[in-house]
């Protein structure tokens, strides 16, 4: 991660330019959108979350040290945002995305399409992360999609790196599990 | 780091790629500058009270320091810091407009003299550091 890159504009907002926020929502809104919803599993949600990370960075910036990465800190917004988001969600079961994924059938799937296989995969993927708990959604979408190394991952969960190692190699179990159980079933079904 | 890129290394990493990202929906970038443009924007002089308000909490941690470093000095005779302390103020070599007493016969009545002359060291700091954060907030 650049710890530098955000540094201009964040001075820029902090002299009153709050258009320069535009370059870090642009710079970081892919990224960020994708942790929220690796957790939440709602782009409805993942929106909302997102846009209201951005809301604390923004109130919060003075408080922000221009020696750190700006990426840790922001993450870390969005990560407890998310967390926090679903645990003060009453009903945690619904979920659009997920509904969608159960109702996708694997016989209407043509593999010899890269569109449909693309889809298929982001199906598969979505059903395997809705085995693992909030925070190990979180720590799996960051070390695969981000590639953030362990370091980065216990900065950002404020968990120690030892248990990120441990949550890591349990979350992967139980996506190599389900992932390789939806590969066997489909394989089945031709 | 070494020991994750073992795990990166498997089955997960085919479906869980940076080209795998889902993306943030259309027009959010507008949707979010609409919704900041309604909350008030940060201005230069907001962030320099803020800072200099740090200036009276560091001069009222060292007043304390130094007011316990002359109290413990005073009941502690021939104490390391009580040569310490003299030896500084020796060093300082200000012509003191009051009477001081040899600080090993230090008593609570005589710190009243130091905490003044303190005190006066202390305006100076002050207004030392007031400059450094004034020229660093420029």
């Amino acid at each position: 991660m650049n710890i530098n890159s955000d540094i201009p504009w964040i001075k820029q907002v902090l002299d009153g330019n709050t258009n320069a926020f535009r370059n870090i929502v642009n710079t970081h809104k892919d990224r960020a959108f994708n942790l929220a919803f690796r957790i939440c599993r709602n782009r409805e949600e993942a929106e909302e979350i997102i846009q209201d990370s951005f809301m604390k960075a923004y109130r919060s910036l003075g408080d922000f040290r221009m020696d750190s990465s700006f990426t840790t800190w922001f993450y870390r917004i969005v990560y407890n945002t998310s967390v926090s988001f679903l645990r003060t969600k009453k009903d945690n079961n619904i979920n659009l995305d997920a509904d969608f994924a159960e109702k996708y059938r694997y016989s209407e799937i043509n593999s010899y399409e890269y569109e449909a296989e693309s889809e298929y995969n982001r199906i598969l993927v979505n059903k395997a992360l809705g085995k693992l708990n909030d925070e190990e959604r979180g720590i799996i979408s960051l070390f695969y999609y981000d590639e953030l190394s362990l370091n980065e991952i216990a900065a950002i969960t404020g968990d120690s790196v030892s248990n990120i190692k441990v949550k890591l190699h349990r979350s992967r179990k139980i996506m190599s599990e389900a992932l390789t159980s939806n590969k066997t079933r489909e394989v089945n079904t031709k | 780091m070494n020991d994750s890129n073992e795990f990166r290394d498997d089955l997960l990493k085919r479906y869980l790629n940076k080209e795998s990202i889902e993306k943030a929906p259309e027009g959010f970038t507008e949707r979010m500058m609409n919704q900041l443009m309604t909350e008030p924007a940060y201005t230069p002089e907001k962030q320099a009270k803020k800072r200099i308000s740090a200036i009276p909490l560091v001069s009222l941690i060292i007043t304390i320091i130094l007011i316990l470093l002359a109290v413990f000095a005073g009941k502690t005779e021939h104490a390391g810091t009580n040569i310490l302390l003299t030896g500084l103020l020796k060093s300082i070599n200000i012509s003191w407009p009051v009477h001081i007493p040899d600080l090993s016969g230090f008593t609570v009545s005589d710190i009243t003299v130091y905490v003044m002359s303190l005190s006066i060291l202390l305006l100076v700091f002050d207004l030392a550091l007031s400059k450094y954060f004034r020229n660093k907030i420029r």
